[in-house]
């Protein structure tokens, strides 16, 4: 073919050219060690890789967010444990205080201490973490949780709860969140004691109508209308009114205390409700639960020794207490092992996408490299012809 | 000799003009355009001598250009395609490398946007971890704007080529016009002789015009030529030409058409334009530029209204329901000025997980409203006058809100101006809604302490609907139940055997409590207790006794029995099974054998069969064992035991965790479950002699139980709550905007919601209640370190929100990309294939036009040789002459 001297110059320029381009693209993978540079590179595995960096990004904050988590359950955990030390400590003296052996004054002092072992749980409960948020007041941070009416010696505290019942969840995976919280309400409200205690009672003359007491036993209306020979014997028609309709009370007496127990299997707590001013109120009836807060378990113990009026229920309501709070103990330790367990799976997770990201986008060096020489061999045989042809001319010769 | 004198002088002329052209040639090696020409030479007239005819020299025929008309038209062609490309891929690849770019695409700014959701949500009364999120929220829209941008940039780029290109037109088609008059002259000039620099300017100047628009030409008799455009729009035609022109869209803001000047209104021809760099900016700006604003302000109306609508849901610090988060914005509508007024349509946002990337125009025309695509004209709704609006593809168009006059026409733009619109609408850190707006909560006592009595628990309590916050009252939920505890209990009737079958040596005495089964008698078949409620269908019954097929039919009434059993009795007959019978005893029908102490087996059971009670049984024999199952626990009684009940409770108390009581009074067996919230006792898996015992596969009915509703008025109706059945569901209130009634209903799916009624708020419940339990559904202001709703906010991320539920925002961002990445990558591959054809077009069009030097010099040697040759003639002639004159 016949081929004109621009044309002669222009194609070999050309061919040049895009010899250049082509090393320059390899260079600029090579210095950037990415296969693709722009979407039109791959645009199927651009799309793809849009994505796995979002989930990598996602799993990546789930981490950080598990860390959150395990660091507020830690603090939870070791406040739990405190607590439960110091309920231990405040069994023990309740164990002491319960020996014959010791005199009403020396119960006195043991009182003492069970009131600072009070204080010491009354604190934890209103613990803050670093930033001032309260550890137990459930999403209401800045409220103080836990507050104490106290009347004084030998009378029972009034205990109230100024948080709310809302626990803040984080999210450790798709689709899981964690609890990184209890409310207070929980933790420390919520003791079920075996049994309900009422008293002391004292030995009333019920059979006029006029004192007649009436009290309210989880809805069922107890009404007491004899002259009772003994409170035992009162405890029986209680019972025996309870029972009516086939139900599993349990009604009996201690040192002039009324126990109450409801042995129906997987029974609520027992709730009495005694109005002021009826005559159970003047007999000692007062309303009572058998679901007490820490607090009203120590307080109870503390009053108990102070009017020397101490009684092993007094030890199974610690007991109560103490199991509670171990058992939310045991549910922070089974949280942080899920969230370990979740931060394994994520791990794995950011490690395959990151393995299958890098096998899309990144360069596979070896093959690069050798493209690089065969294209810069190319190029310099491509010059070096260049300046040999354009030296080729017939006028030269003449 | 004046002979030879005359043809040396011929050769000289001739080729002192052949070395011209060469020179011509040489000198215009580097002329684009240029054809070589060459010389053509020829003899002179020959001279006729009586002999014959005498040569009288060489002369110059013509002086022509080496030129294929074919190869040319091919080239121009090729250029115009390559052009086409090019400008395509140029345009297209600013987008590519936008989007490429890890900092400045929109990919990692969500990411980092929604960490900082998760941030709140990790600490929701943190300032610090607010502002974050406020920052890279502003960051978001930073980079939203700064996309659309660019984008607007290339628009206005893509405005300023076609006004380049269109001037660059113009100019040469009048330099066309201008040289095929002066080719008209020079021709009539020459009498036929061609002007072959005047044709060669002019083809490189049609060459020029391709690679800005794809052109036709005809040539005319006088040598003028014709240049089209488009689909044949005369741009030249003889002298005189057409302008093109630049015109703005009257509907899209900053949209330009190219319009050919007609001397009328003109002619539209940007969509014929196909090829050259015109068309390639013409088809960027149709195709991938509108498609990318578009695709990326789906991204941000999609993200600023989801993350709206939640966003209202929730509290913020200071106690306030949040508001917008993002500036809320309602799809762009653009009025033309030709419209009878400028009134604006009114068109919102519906769902804006429904919307497409198309733009939209409604057009009021005979008595009818037409919405079609204004991109492809097609026809996608009609609404008569009378309609109210009409609702696509995620939009809600309000139809009242202009007057429809004929002809009015309105350009709906759902997403061109979103990224260019979002923008966040609070500044203040605290005014995130992180906490959710309704909590639920237990009763409790005056000191704030727990005061319900069950294990029931309000959960998931979340607002659905803003206009309905701030709830104001409390909304109390209490709960009323009866037969506590639950379902933990189950009482078995016992029936005693031994009447029936005293051959079967069982001893069983369900008052004493004592039972012996080791007897060895036998169970002859299975026994049916009931058969469903109501009437009793026995069509399509059908089992196996012994292997002979039995199929039972008709209806009796329920507890009929005795009508049933004498039914089979007369279908056992006529299947010749005479021996065979069946009795009813105690409520149950028994199979016997007369003279057979084998067991009867039942077989191939029928589905209409089981439904009836009917199971596949191959009879008892041996020991007659009473086998069943309490909560999949196996028992088995076969041996001889003084406390039936006991040797129950005591075999199923041998499977650690688990605490029965079992009791055994009047014949009465009760079986109860004291592990706390294991639900129902469940005796099930009997075989046919626990069945002919009286073990039937029972449940304790359930008592009734409800959870009604005080705080809102009217008071809905409380509605039933079984712990297993109902517990972990998820309840709704909702309110009917008709009769402004309120109803609660378990939901399973959006069909239970009527019509008129919207869903205010929901929630689960869970546990076992005890009677008179309350909780309470109240505002939230105080609490500060609720997050329910930023974890809400923070799922938007992985929602699959986008594309009707079938995208993220991330992945509807990763379409985007693949889409122009496709588009670039294809627009890349034409390039270079195009680049390819062009160059071989250009090759083909050099090898016969181009000028190559070695050949001129070759020619030039030639002509030279060729010149001194002829010179030598004179000398010749020269010498003859003075050897002539010599001579005298």
């Amino acid at each position: 073919m016949r081929v004109s001297t621009a044309m002669f110059q222009q194609a070999s320029l050309d061919a040049l050219l895009k010899q250049q381009g082509d090393i320059s693209k390899t260079q600029q993978q090579l210095s950037t060690g990415k296969r693709i540079l722009t979407p039109a590179d791959d645009p199927i595995a651009s799309a793809t890789l849009v994505d796995i960096n979002q989930s990598i990004a996602v799993y990546e904050q789930f981490n950080r967010n598990a860390d959150q988590a395990e660091m507020r359950l830690g603090q939870e955990e070791s406040v739990l444990k405190s607590v439960s030390n110091a309920l231990h400590r405040a069994r023990e003296l309740a164990v002491q205080g319960n020996n014959d052996s010791y005199s009403a004054d020396q119960r006195k002092d043991i009182a003492a201490e069970v009131r600072q072992i009070l204080d010491e749980v009354l604190t934890l409960a209103n613990t803050t973490d670093g930033n001032n948020n309260f550890l137990f007041s459930g999403t209401l941070s800045n409220t103080k949780p836990f507050s104490q009416v106290e009347p004084g010696s030998g009378i029972d505290s009034t205990f109230s709860y100024h948080g709310d019942q809302g626990q803040r969840r984080i999210q450790v995976g798709p689709q899981r969140t964690v609890p990184d919280s209890d409310s207070g309400f929980e933790v420390f409200g919520k003791v079920r004691l075996p049994m309900v205690e009422l008293g002391p009672i004292s030995r009333m003359d019920y059979s006029n109508p006029d004192n007649h007491a009436s009290l309210d036993i989880d809805g069922r209306p107890i009404v007491l209308t004899d002259n009772y020979p003994d409170i035992d014997a009162m405890a029986a028609d209680i019972q025996s009114q309870l029972n009516a309709d086939g139900e599993r009370y349990e009604v009996s007496t201690e040192r002039g205390f009324l126990h109450i127990r409801n042995t129906t299997p997987g029974a609520g707590p027992v709730n009495i409700r005694v109005d002021q001013d009826d005559y159970a109120h003047e007999a000692g009836f007062r309303s009572a639960s058998s679901m007490v807060s820490v607090f009203e378990a120590i307080d109870k113990l503390a009053v108990a020794l102070e009017r020397d009026t101490m009684s092993g229920s007094r030890i199974d309501a610690l007991d109560a207490s103490l199991s509670h709070v171990v058992e939310f103990q045991s549910t922070i330790g089974a949280r942080m092992n899920s969230v370990d367990r979740q931060r394994e799976v994520n791990d794995e997770l950011v490690f395959r996408m990151t393995t299958i990201k890098s096998e899309m986008e990144d360069l596979d060096y070896a093959s690069t490299i050798s493209k690089m020489n065969m294209q810069m061999a190319g190029m310099q045989a491509a010059q070096q012809t260049f300046s040999r042809v354009q030296n080729l001319s017939l006028f030269n010769y003449l | 000799m004046a002979d030879i004198l005359g043809i040396g002088t011929s050769g000289l002329l001739a080729y002192q003009r052949a070395l011209t052209t060469t020179s011509h040639n040489i000198s215009n090696v580097n002329t684009e355009g240029y054809s070589r020409q060459r010389t053509g030479l020829g003899t002179q007239i020959p001279e006729f001598i009586g002999v014959g005819y005498a040569g009288t020299g060489v002369r110059v025929t013509d002086i022509s250009r080496n030129f294929d008309n074919f190869l040319v038209t091919q080239l121009r062609e090729q250029t115009a395609n390559y052009e086409r490309y090019n400008n395509f891929n140029a345009l297209a690849s600013q987008i590519d490398n936008m989007l490429a770019d890890q900092n400045a695409g929109l990919g990692p700014m969500m990411d980092e946007f929604f960490a900082s959701v998760q941030g709140v949500a990790d600490n929701p009364n943190s300032i610090p971890a607010r502002q974050v999120m406020m920052t890279s929220a502003e960051s978001l829209a930073d980079r939203f704007h700064f996309l659309d941008n660019r984008l607007r940039d290339l628009n206005e780029q893509v405005n300023q080529k076609l006004h380049a290109g269109v001037y660059e037109v113009n100019t040469i088609a009048q330099g066309i016009a201008q040289l095929n008059e002066e080719i008209a002259l020079a021709r009539g000039a020459a009498a036929g002789g061609e002007p072959n620099d005047l044709l060669d300017r002019r083809d490189h100047l049609i060459t020029k015009l391709a690679e800005l628009v794809d052109v036709k030409t005809v040539e005319q008799k006088d040598g003028m030529m014709n240049v089209f455009i488009g689909s044949g729009q005369g741009l030249v035609v003889g002298k005189s030409t057409l302008d093109l022109r630049v015109q703005y869209d009257d509907l899209v803001q900053g949209k330009t058409t190219v319009v050919l000047d007609d001397g009328g209104k003109g002619v539209d021809i940007s969509r014929l334009i196909k090829g050259g760099s015109l068309g390639g900016t013409l088809e960027f700006s149709n195709s991938i530029l509108d498609e990318s604003r578009n695709a990326l302000g789906r991204i941000a109306a999609g993200i600023s209204e989801q993350f709206n609508e939640l966003h209202q849901l929730g509290i913020d610090l200071t106690g306030q329901l949040g508001g917008d988060f993002f500036k809320s914005f309602n799809p762009a509508v653009f009025v033309p000025s030709g419209n009878s007024s400028d009134d604006k349509l009114a068109v919102s946002y519906e769902d804006v997980s429904r919307l497409t990337t198309k733009d939209y125009l409604l057009r009021f025309d005979d008595g009818n409203w037409k919405l079609t695509d204004y991109k492809t004209g097609q026809s996608l709704a009609t609404a008569a006058a009378t309609e109210e609006e009409i609702l696509i593809d995620g939009l809600r168009i309000d139809l009242n809100s202009v007057v429809a006059v004929q002809g009015d026409r309105y350009l709906i733009r759902p997403t061109s101006e979103a990224a260019r619109w979002f923008d966040t609408a609070i500044e203040d850190p605290e005014r995130i809604a992180a906490a959710g707006a309704i909590q639920g909560s237990e009763w409790v006592n005056a000191q704030g302490m727990p005061s319900n009595v069950g294990t029931g628990k309000i959960d998931n309590v979340t607002a659905l609907d803003p206009t309905y916050l701030p709830l104001g009252d409390d909304i109390t939920i209490s709960f009323n139940g009866t037969g506590f505890p639950w379902t933990d209990t189950i009482d078995l009737a016992l029936y005693d055997v031994g009447a029936l079958n005293a051959n079967e040596g069982l001893a069983i005495d369900w008052a004493a409590g004592t039972a012996d089964f080791t007897g060895g008698g036998t169970f002859r078949g299975i026994n049916i207790q009931d058969i469903g409620n109501g009437p009793w269908d026995l069509d399509g019954v059908s089992f196996t006794i012994d292997g002979t097929p039995i199929e039972l039919s008709g209806q009796y009434a329920e507890g009929d029995l005795a009508g049933v059993a004498s039914h089979i009795n007369g279908v056992l007959a006529a299947e010749g099974l005479t021996d065979y019978s069946v009795e009813t005893h105690q409520g149950q029908l028994v199979f016997s054998q007369d003279g057979s102490e084998d067991a009867i087996a039942i077989g191939s059971v029928s589905a209409a069969a089981r439904n009836v009670g009917f199971v596949n049984s191959a009879g008892e024999s041996g020991g007659a064992e009473v086998r069943f199952t309490v909560d999949g626990h196996e028992v088995l009684l076969n041996g001889d035991y003084a406390d039936v009940a006991d040797e129950i409770q005591s075999q199923l108390n041998a499977i650690a965790g688990n605490d029965y009581a079992v009791s055994l009074a009047g014949g009465q067996l009760t079986i109860t479950n004291n592990t706390e919230g294991t639900g129902d006792v469940v005796v099930a898996g009997q075989g046919a002699g626990a069945m002919l015992s009286g073990f039937f596969e029972q449940r304790e009915p359930e008592a009734l139980n409800q959870l009604s509703f005080s705080g809102i008025e009217p008071v809905p109706a409380p509605i039933d709550y079984n712990p297993n059945t109902d517990g972990g569901a998820t309840y709704k209130l909702l309110h009917n905007t008709v009769d402004d009634s309120y109803r609660v209903i378990k939901y399973a799916s959006d069909d239970d919601i009527g019509d008129d009624e919207v869903a205010m708020l929901s929630f689960t419940f869970n546990g076992l209640p005890d009677d008179g339990d309350a909780f309470v559904l109240s505002d939230n202001p105080n609490a500060v370190g609720d997050n329910r709703n930023a974890l809400a906010l923070a799922a938007l991320q992985t929602d699959k929100g986008m594309i009707g539920g079938t995208a993220t925002y991330q992945s509807t961002y990763g379409q985007m990309v693949s889409r122009v990445g496709t588009q670039a990558h294809q627009a890349s591959i034409n390039k270079d294939a195009t680049h390819t054809l062009r160059t071989q077009a250009e090759q083909a069009v050099q090898s016969v036009s181009g000028v190559n030097l070695d050949e001129e010099a070759a020619n030039m040697i030639k002509y030279q040789q060729a010149y001194q040759a002829n010179a030598q003639m004179i000398s010749v002639a020269n010498q003859l002459f003075q050897t002539l004159l010599g001579a005298f």
